[in-house]
């Protein structure tokens, strides 16, 4: 293709990308180095018939003159990605100083709200998509091995879970497990024990959220598992079966291999999908005992005061953090583009 | 040791009916191709012997031993399929070690199995190579490996030399041939092409529309075709096939007589070989304008129109003429067949 011509063909993409990608990010990135004003306090004297007095009052024209002048704020460098909310740099060395171990030194840490989410948010990213990748694939190839007929039926409850919106899914199963729900007094029977509540333990809230992300997330690893397995080479397995390939080694040595390249992209959108968890937490009112990165910046916007500049230190760190994630296959990708090349 | 026994097997999908009645014993070592169009069941009758499909009725016995039951497996077969069917996630060596790796052969073994197999079909060079990386015809040299690896009882081959190009078809039939005279194992091996058959087998089954046609040596089919089908799907060109009238051992169709045939009096089939009538000067049993000339090289192949239908004969390689013009064909009746109009099935010995 021409360069001119590849030009016109990009261009449309290429603003799109500018407009809605680009400029956000720049938008945030320049937000994060700004923080409010401070008020213009001015000294006013009131005199009444028999004396005066001084007041220090806020002065709104000034105040307004100085947003008006420089709206971003004042520059605050990186201090807000430093301070306690945040990175909270002094508090961390002040905890790895004062620690007797690392045990205490993680839980100091823990106290901190920005790595009490990003513990979370990691341990959720990371144990949900690999489950979810199993559960998907395990669907995946049971429901290709059912008969034609009841095939259908089985995809559609297998996909609920993926239409149902997440907030009302987790509202849902939130009242399941509620002391009073079918699941919490199941539970309660089951263990023997009353006075069970998975909401007030810390631990028994971040499995129940997790098993709602496996669960609301698996039918799109199904989705797309089950697609790539209506491509698999027939002959292959056949080949496999004669050679003497148990059925797991089947799924091992010929329907896994087949089906990496899918593993690989149900992986990549679901680590992003799974870093920037919140609607659960939401649903199932579980800030007590869990927040996520996406949650500190709601929480950041969605106060009295909207604290723009500590959520867009937050927003940068969320990308930061994505792009870590992805960094790897991101990199694998790059270097087979240039081999190929 | 590998004796395969069909019993009157059958396969039917509700009312189409795949194979029907197959009866048949394919003795120790020997060669047996199944040979048919597209959709004559050759490739059903291979499956159901892997163990791929279910026959729906019959009994299949390798070694006197009934395996419908048995997984694939469990039968000791080896396949190798026209798509190759290679695993594409690994190496040549891989692949050929596949069969010895999941069937739990002591490790020790592995290499040099490997390296005897990969020796055989010559692709000791391209062991760390993936399949991608390979041609069509190392491929199914790789496929071929995989399956003597092993050392199965019975070998199936099915179409595997039909996504090869002209050329490589012919070196990798040439290696089909003499690795399955070294290996001295049963094979049954499925094509469409007949000139395959006829080189390959010792034996031929043709088959149309899931029924066996004839089962007989190359030279057998090729020289008393059972009926019109195998006569016209036999040979290159296939065997000419003029309908006429059978009156006192005389053939008589328009342009056509043939005398001194032994046949009933009636419509019948008269067919001969290309090669088996030679062109004459005149006084030929067929005379009629040449509808077309084919220069082959080393012969000249001369068609006349008699009736409806295409006559070709092989003329001498000097032989020029015009279209149009009249040729005189002689066939000796030595050379001719004769079939039932209305069955098409062989009248006579």
């Amino acid at each position: 293709m021409k360069h001119r011509t590849f030009f016109w063909f990009i261009l449309p993409t290429a603003l799109a990308m500018l407009l809605f990608i680009a400029l956000p990010i720049v938008s945030v990135v320049t937000q994060s180095l700004f923080t409010p004003h401070e008020q213009v306090f001015k000294t006013v004297e009131s005199c009444t018939p028999f004396k005066c007095t001084e007041a220090t009052v806020i002065d709104t024209e000034a105040t307004e003159a100085l947003r008006e002048e420089s709206p971003l704020g004042r520059f605050a460098g990186l201090s807000i990605y430093l301070d306690r909310g945040h990175l909270a740099t002094a508090e961390v060395a002040e905890a790895w100083r004062s620690s007797d171990g690392l045990k205490d030194f993680f839980n100091k840490l823990g106290n901190l709200p920005f790595y009490r989410a990003m513990s979370f948010t990691l341990t959720y990213t990371f144990v949900v998509t690999p489950l979810l990748i199993i559960l998907g694939f395990a669907i995946a190839v049971a429901v290709n091995s059912l008969h034609r007929h009841l095939k259908g039926l089985v995809i559609f409850f297998s996909l609920l879970p993926m239409i149902v919106s997440p907030l009302i899914g987790s509202l849902v199963l939130f009242w399941m497990i509620d002391s009073r729900g079918v699941l919490g007094t199941a539970l309660q029977w089951l263990f023997a024990d009353p006075n069970l509540s998975l909401k007030a333990s810390t631990g028994l809230t971040w499995v129940m959220l997790i098993v709602y992300g496996v669960w609301h997330s698996a039918p799109f690893a199904f989705v797309v598992f089950y697609a790539g397995l209506q491509t698999l080479p027939q002959d292959t397995l056949e080949s496999s079966m004669i050679d003497g390939a148990t059925r797991w080694q089947q799924t091992r040595y010929v329907v896994i291999p087949h089906l990496m390249p899918l593993v690989t992209f149900v992986a990549l959108i679901q680590l992003m999908d799974n870093f920037r968890v919140f609607e659960p937490i939401v649903g199932f009112n579980a800030s007590a005992h869990a927040t996520s990165l996406s949650w500190f910046i709601f929480n950041d916007l969605g106060g009295e005061t909207r604290l723009l500049s500590s959520a867009s230190a937050s927003s940068v760190l969320t990308i930061l953090g994505v792009a870590i994630l992805l960094s790897p296959v991101l990199i694998r990708t790059w270097r087979d583009f240039n081999e190929k090349g | 040791m590998a004796e395969i026994q069909l019993r009157n097997i059958k396969k039917r999908w509700g009312h189409v009916v795949g194979v029907d009645n197959f009866d048949l014993t394919i003795a120790d070592k020997e060669f047996l191709v199944l040979l048919g169009p597209s959709g004559c069941g050759k490739t059903t009758t291979m499956r159901m012997i892997a163990g791929l499909e279910d026959a729906t009725d019959g009994d299949i016995l390798i070694d006197g031993v009934r395996v419908n039951d048995l997984e694939p497996k469990d039968r000791d077969v080896a396949m190798v399929f026209q798509s190759y069917a290679l695993y594409p996630n690994m190496n040549v060596y891989e692949n050929i070690r596949f069969p010895l790796k999941v069937r739990g052969v002591d490790t020790a073994l592995h290499d040099e199995r490997v390296m005897q197999a990969a020796e055989r079909v010559e692709l000791t060079d391209f062991l760390d190579r993936k399949p991608a990386a390979l041609s069509g015809g190392q491929r199914q040299r790789v496929a071929l490996a995989r399956a003597i690896v092993r050392k199965p009882k019975v070998f199936l081959m099915d179409e595997p030399l039909s996504n090869l190009d002209a050329k490589l078809r012919v070196s990798t039939r040439a290696q089909i041939k003499n690795l399955s005279h070294d290996l001295a194992a049963t094979t049954i091996y499925v094509t469409h092409d007949q000139i395959e058959a006829m080189t390959l087998a010792d034996r031929v089954v043709v088959m149309k529309k899931g029924v066996v046609q004839q089962v007989g040596s190359p030279t057998e089919i090729y020289d008393t075709p059972a009926n019109t089908f195998v006569a016209s799907f036999i040979g290159n060109p296939a065997m000419n096939l003029v309908d006429g009238e059978m009156t006192g051992g005389t053939f008589r169709a328009p342009n056509v007589e043939i005398a001194g045939l032994a046949g009933p009096d009636g419509r019948v089939t008269l067919g001969f070989r290309a090669e088996d009538a030679s062109v004459a000067n005149a006084g030929g049993e067929i005379n009629a304008p040449i509808y077309t000339l084919e220069l082959l090289g080393d012969a000249t192949m001369v068609s006349v129109r008699i009736g409806g239908q295409l006559v070709a004969v092989k003329a001498d390689k000097t032989f020029r003429s015009e279209i149009g013009d009249p040729v005189s064909i002689h066939v000796h009746k030595d050379h001719c067949h004769l079939f039932h109009a209305e069955t098409g099935a062989r009248i006579g010995e």
